[in-house]
Parts: structure tokens; sequence; C-alpha cells
């Protein structure tokens, strides 16, 4: 059987940077295959989807070596559109891809592009519409789809070109567990009826459930594990990728020691930093939040989970006056939140932004972190103190010369550690970060979150993310928002025995929920998973017989 | 302000006509009044451009706060030109009064002037809505490639609305990223220190809009797009009731042209 994807030692070089991007890599794709290649943050991942659909060298200028065959014939010389009709690919955020103004004249645009008939076409649209479940939805303007509707809309899209192999790039990035479970299941079932699937993806946990055939595992462009799920369990590294909990306790032995959990001096009767009473939130007369009662405390980490869509952070804007309550009240410190100003509010509550982008505007970083704290009328020898120790408390402050580098020069996960020392340079008690990972690998997502909660001046944090790991892992109490309501408000480890939240639509329960439900106290944060594993692994083999919430 | 695109008149007379008669006709009528000073010829112009108007069946509500900022905007732009700083050399006549500090002599031929620009830029107005908000957005494109540009273009066209409500969407969560560091709307009257101002918020949305169009366009070759080639699904056809229209404002325009060169529309009207 010809391969329909075959790679034999491909390397590739960008010619804008000099730099290769990706080394010596083979990869062959049969039908019935599911791919997952996996791998840190600027390991090479992009760059082999963007070989295999032709991105690389038609729109990035880039020196191939080796050969890249795509149905059987050599890439090279053949254009996008002819590789396109073998390769179909979705990006990771489905809003670029989406370019239809309706969902029907979404899915008609690849096969428009491919000129043929109408009849056809609507044929194709009435068949993968109907497959993937979203008839209802032809005549909708995709502005108005949620993530997940538009996730699975952009997947139609591709399905319609009817591609041999798809290549789905990060499908768990921008998606709440429910909404990507929809997804990887119509992949799944795309490779099942004799297609092929390549998927980037470093949380591995979620994607071994669909049945990958082969993983290959990229670092610093370099191949660093090519071969069978199960192997790559025994030697993947933990800290990069997110493995399924069973395999952290088999190999508890190797994991790294994790630094103690800075101390919080926490004030039992202390009044609520944050505090709704009745409140209903929303944008004009669109109500998003109803009935919320609710008080977070002065020095406490609360995570605020929930499926996309769900209000998590309306909830949280309402506390910089980014959203006003339309019917009972919010509170600061005590005080009505509508007394105060935006700006006032700055000290008390630094806000950070999901994407980096939407805040750095400035020549150099010197004058990025100088915007906040003069605006609140610091004196300069003020702003240049607080920018330093912004600087430092997110570990900035090494970087050569980065007080007079333009802040978009900076890597990606610096850029965002730069707008946590934004905020910080405003000197806020309580930090509030909006999905700060989502995105991001596992080390740069505990490196990004350990400083930001480590943070000296900090007293607490509370951080918005639909990542269920992650919200119990660094939480001391997580609040959960779903349809409009919060529906749950815990410490980790009763939210973790709470089966009722985890029916619920948007979330599921991670292998790491099962580990804390059944050998956890009824109550309190849950250590971090690489000290729970090694607590388990103990306990195996003192005891021989499986552990529930550990068996792979 | 919603800068996303409105499809308002669903179901009215025009909303049933093919999007090229909404597209041509503002171009016909802009032909016809072009160049016309007399008032009484633009009135008449008008009349047909309210009929049009009406029958595109738009909800007032929906448009109250586009037409509030359009009368303000040309009310303003014609006081200023053609009345206070009017060097409108055919207004001659008695002068009612002087416009103080600028010293412009008001006479009724100035005012009828003023109204005669007034009533235009309002009649191109009430023609000019309905392709805003008459024409389905999905139609967009392919109405302007049937009117002969070229597939990208005509893509292009259909593109700027579709990511317009995405794009307003970064502008407010761009201020509101601003807002919490102290940023402030520019008031004051020095221009360029507000454009100076406005840059926590368009460096920002700009750069962004950047990086999402390169996706965006990296996506659409991914899916075929820019062959010769190329399908649009939504069949176009003009029907008798399209031809009609179109025959009218092509008529109107052809008087109005013929009336120029004639002299007849060139004159300032004085009661």
């Amino acid at each position: 059987m010809t391969a329909l994807i075959e790679v034999r030692d491909a390397t590739v070089r960008y010619l804008s940077t000099g730099q290769t991007a990706l080394g010596t890599t083979s990869l062959t794709v049969r039908r019935g295959d599911l791919t997952l290649v996996s791998g840190p943050s600027g390991c090479g991942k992009s760059t082999l989807l963007r070989l295999l659909n032709g991105l690389i060298p038609h729109a990035y200028r880039a020196q191939v070596g080796g050969e890249v065959l795509i149905g059987g014939r050599p890439a090279a010389g053949r254009t996008i559109r002819d590789l396109s009709s073998v390769v179909g690919t979705m990006l990771q955020d489905p809003r670029k891809q989406v370019v239809g103004a309706t969902v029907a004249a979404e899915l008609a645009f690849g096969p428009e592009n491919l000129g043929l008939s109408r009849e056809e076409i609507g044929r194709r649209i009435a068949e993968v519409a109907a497959r993937v479940g979203i008839t209802h939805l032809l005549e909708r303007a995709t502005a108005e789809l949620s993530g997940g509707e538009l996730q699975m809309v952009a997947f139609a899209g591709v399905l319609v070109m009817r591609p041999s192999v798809v290549v789905v790039d990060e499908p768990l990035a921008n998606l709440d567990p429910a909404a990507s479970l929809r997804l990887m299941r119509e992949v799944r079932r795309f490779v099942d009826e004799g297609g092929a699937a390549v998927v980037v993806e470093h949380r591995v946990e979620d994607i071994l459930e669909f049945g990958p055939t082969e993983v290959l595992y990229l670092e610093g462009g370099v191949t660093g594990y090519q071969g069978p799920v199960a192997e790559f369990l025994r030697v993947a590294p933990v800290g990069h990728v997110r493995l399924p909990f069973s395999a952290l306790v088999a190999r508890a032995a190797e994991l790294p020691e994790v630094p103690p959990a800075p101390p919080r001096a926490r004030e039992r009767n202390a009044a609520p930093r944050l505090e709704y009473r009745g409140a209903r939130l929303g944008y004009g007369e669109h109500t998003v939040l109803t009935g919320v009662d609710l008080a977070l405390g002065p020095r406490e980490r609360v995570a605020v989970l929930g499926p996309n869509g769900a209000g998590k952070s309306t909830l949280l804007r309402a506390a910089v006056l980014l959203v006003a309550a339309s019917a009972g009240e919010v509170l600061v410190d005590g005080a009505p939140v509508a007394e105060r100003s935006v700006l006032s509010l700055a000290t008390t509550f630094g806000y950070v932004f999901q994407n980096p982008g939407q805040a750095l505007f400035s020549a150099t970083v010197a004058r990025e972190l100088a915007f906040g704290p003069r605006n609140l009328g610091r004196s300069p020898e003020e702003i240049a103190e607080e920018s330093r120790l912004a600087l430092r408390a997110v570990l900035l402050d090494d970087e050569q010369d980065v007080m007079e580098r333009p802040p978009r020069t900076l890597s990606f996960g610096q850029q965002r550690r730069l707008t946590v020392a934004l905020a910080l340079a405003m000197r806020p008690r309580t930090l509030i970060l909006d999905e700060p990972t989502a995105g991001q690998d596992l080390r740069t997502t505990n490196e990004f979150l350990g400083h930001a909660l480590a943070a000296p001046s900090v007293e607490s944090v509370y951080f918005i993310t639909h990542d269920v790991d992650l919200a119990l892992t660094h939480a001391d109490r997580v609040v959960v928002v779903d349809e409009g309501r919060v529906v749950a408000d815990a410490s980790p480890a009763e939210l973790a025995r709470d089966r009722q939240v985890w029916s619920r639509a948007g979330l599921r329960a991670t292998s790491l929920v099962a580990a804390a439900r059944d050998h956890l106290p009824d109550a309190g944060p849950l250590p971090h998973p690489f000290d729970l594993a090694r607590r388990l692994s103990t306990l195996e083999r003192s005891n021989p017989s499986p552990q529930e919430g550990t068996a792979p | 302000m919603d800068v996303t695109p409105r499809y308002l008149g669903a179901g009215s007379f025009l909303s049933r006509r093919d999007p090229r008669v909404l597209l041509l006709v503002p171009v016909l009528y802009l032909v016809a009044v072009a160049g016309i000073d007399d008032l009484r010829a633009i009135l008449a112009c008008t009349v047909a451009a309210l009929v049009y108007y009406r029958a595109a069946g738009i909800p007032w509500r929906g448009v109250r706060a586009n037409w509030a900022f359009m009368l303000a905007f040309t009310t303003l732009l014609v006081v200023v030109n053609s009345v206070i700083t009017s060097t409108d050399t055919r207004a001659g006549g008695e002068v009612l009064f002087t416009v103080p500090l600028t010293g412009s002599d008001i006479t009724w031929a100035t005012l009828s002037y003023a109204a005669t620009v007034l009533v235009r830029y309002i009649s191109l107005a009430m023609v000019s809505f309905p392709v805003a908000f008459n024409i389905r957005p999905s139609d967009l494109g392919v109405a302007f490639a049937r009117l002969g540009l070229s597939q990208r273009l005509a893509y292009g066209v259909d593109l700027t609305f579709r990511f317009l409500p995405s794009t307003w969407a970064s502008f407010r969560e761009t201020i509101d990223a601003q807002r919490i560091r102290g940023y402030e709307h520019p008031r004051g009257r020095n221009p360029v220190k507000r454009l100076l101002a406005l840059k926590p918020v368009v460096i920002p949305v700009t750069v962004n809009a950047l990086i999402d169009a390169e996706d965006t366009v990296n996506a659409m070759d991914l899916r075929g797009f820019g062959g010769r080639t190329r399908t649009w699904m939504r069949e176009l056809a003009f029907d008798r009731v399209d031809y009609s229209i179109l025959a009218g404002f092509a008529a109107m325009a052809a008087v109005m042209v013929a009336a120029r060169f004639l002299g007849l529309t060139e004159s300032v009207w004085v009661p």
C-alpha cells in the first residue's frame, strides 16, 4: 500500500532567520494511521506540518533537504492547491481558518476553489454537515458560533475537500475538554473510515483514548522518539508533555523533585477581596451570569474553571469594572466597585489578558513597563524601581539589554511573562490571570504560573482556565462556572470527589482527578502530581493490587 | 457604536433583488446628482431616492444611530464649507447677514446652495444604506465578482465584512487591556496629540490584525484559493424587476447629465 505521506530524512532551514527548525526527520503515514506528533513549544512541530501541507516552501521561504512524498508523488514542485487535495489542514485557531460569512458559505469555500459544479458542492456540504452534526448550523453566521461549534465547522470545511489525510494542529489548545472530545472523535472516525491523521499535541493524555498508532516526539527540531505509544509513555520527558497519571506513577522513581510551594499567610476571618452579592453580569442587554454569590479572599489562590463561553472572564472582569453588574452588587475590599475608577482598581487587581499582543505597543520594554505606573502618577525613580522589581519577579531581568528591547522581539513565552510584569509594576495586591496557559506546553505552563504565583508583592492570585489539571494543582480553591451560573465552589480535593461536577457538559474528569478522588483526603489542596505519583507508587509497592485511578 | 454588518432589511423588496442592483444603483445615482446646483432638481432626484430607501424596509430603530451620525457629520460639513467659510462667487443678491469672524456674506443663494449640497448627501445615503443593510454578507463577494472584479479582490471585500466583527472585538478587548493600565480615550483639541494618544490601542490592534491576516491567507491557500477557475456557489441572475430598477436609475442619470450639459441645473436656484 502506497503511503499517503512519506518524509525521508527531511530537514528545514528558514531563510529569513537562517535557523534550522527541523533536523533530519522521517515519517510515514498510511491509511488507518493516527500519528501523534508531540514536543514542547518551538520543537519543530509546526514546521513539520508546514512541510506536509506545502506552506513550506510556498508561504515560508526555506531550504528543504531530504524528500517528501505526498500521495506517492514528490511534494517538491507541486502547488499548495494540488497538495490540498491529499492533505487537509486544521489550524490551531479556527477563528483564523473560517472565512465564510455563514456556515454554508464556509463549507462551500474549498470546493468552490476547486471549481466543482454547484450540484457537487451542494451534495458534499449536505453529506459532511450531516456527518459531523452541523446541519442545523448551515444558515448561521460564523461570527455567532461558539468556540466548539466553530472548530467543528472548520473541520467540516476540511473534510468537504475530501482529503486522504488530515493534519490537525493542537486541537486541544483553545477548546474546553468536551468540545475537544467531539472534535477528536470525528478525527478518529475519519481515520477508521479509511483516512489518516497527523495530530500535533503536547497534551498526550487527552489523545491516548483515540488510539494513536505512532508517536513522533520532537525536541529542539530533532527526533527524540519515534515508535509505539506504550514505549513513549516509558521514555517521554515527564516535565515537557502531559502524560496520563498512571504513567507518572509507573515512573515515580525518575520524577524530579518539586520545590515546595511558597508559604501563604492565610487569614481565616479576613474580609473578602472580591465579593459578589446576587450579581447579574453581562454586556449591555446580554446577560452572561446570574445570581452570583461569591466571596474570594485576600490571600487565596482561586481557579475559575469552566467550559468555553461559560462566563469565566465575565466573572472576574467585573472586579476591574470592565463588566458592570446590572443587578446585585460587586464589592472590592468591602466597598462597591462601582464607586471606584478603573485606574484606582489597578493597584488592587493586576489583570493579565490572555493575548500579550493586546497590551504591547511601546518601542522598548522599559517604556512598556512605565506606561501603567506613569498613569498612576508615580515618579520616574519609583517607576524605574518598580520596573526592575517586576522584571525580576518574572525572571526576565537576566535577558541581555531587556529594558531596551522592543517587547515584540521577545519569545511568546517571554511576552506572556512580560504582561505579568506590566501588571506587577502597578503594585497590585491580587493578580487576575485570564487563560494564562492556553496553547502553551507543560513546561512553559508551569514556569509561567510558577512565576505569577510566587510574585513576592502579590497577596492572592485568581486565574481563569478550562484546564482541569491546571486548576486542581495550582489553586487552593476552585470555582466552577457553567451555563451562566456558579455551579461549584470547593477545594481541589472536594471538587475531585464531586461526581456531579464532572458529569456536566463542558468538563471531564482527568486521570489526575480520578487519582485525587480515590487517594486523597476529602478536602484541601492537591499536592503536585509528581509528589502524588510518588506517594501512590510507594503505596503500590507496599500493596501490589492495582490502585484505583492509576491503572492505565 | 456597533460596526458589525447587519442584514436588517431581510424579506424586503430590495433584499429580494440581485445584490448587483444594490451596488449599481448608488453609482447611477451619483452620476445623476453630481454637479447639480439647482435645489429643485436635487429634490426631484431625492423623491426617487426616498422611494428606493422605503423599499429597503430597514427598521428605523436599527439605523437610528447611523442616521444621527451621518446627519450630524454632513450638516457640520455643509455649514462649515458652504456657509461659514463660503467663497462661492455665485452668491450674489441681497445680503441677509454676515458671519462673524469669517466675514462671509450670507444670501438666499448661499442658503439654497448649502441646502442643495446637504440634500445631495442625504439622498446619496438613502441609496447607499441598502448596500450595508440589504445585501447578505455572504453575497458581497459573488456580487463584486460578477461585476467584473477579480476573484481575489471580490473575496477580499467578502473577507473585510467577515472579519469586521472580530476586528471590532479585538479593538474593544485592546481598549479594555489598556484601560486597566490607566489608558483613557484622548480628549482635548490638538488633533496630533489626540492621534498620538491612540497609540496604545491602534498599534496592538494593527499588529495583531496583520499577524492574523497572515494565518488566514495561509488557511485560504490550504483550501485551494487562488486558482484560475472558481465556482461561486451562489447563483446570481437579474430578473425583470431588477432590469426595470436599473433602467429607471440609468434613465434618471441620463436625463440629469443631459440637463447639466444643457445648462439647466448648473445655476443655484433662488426662490
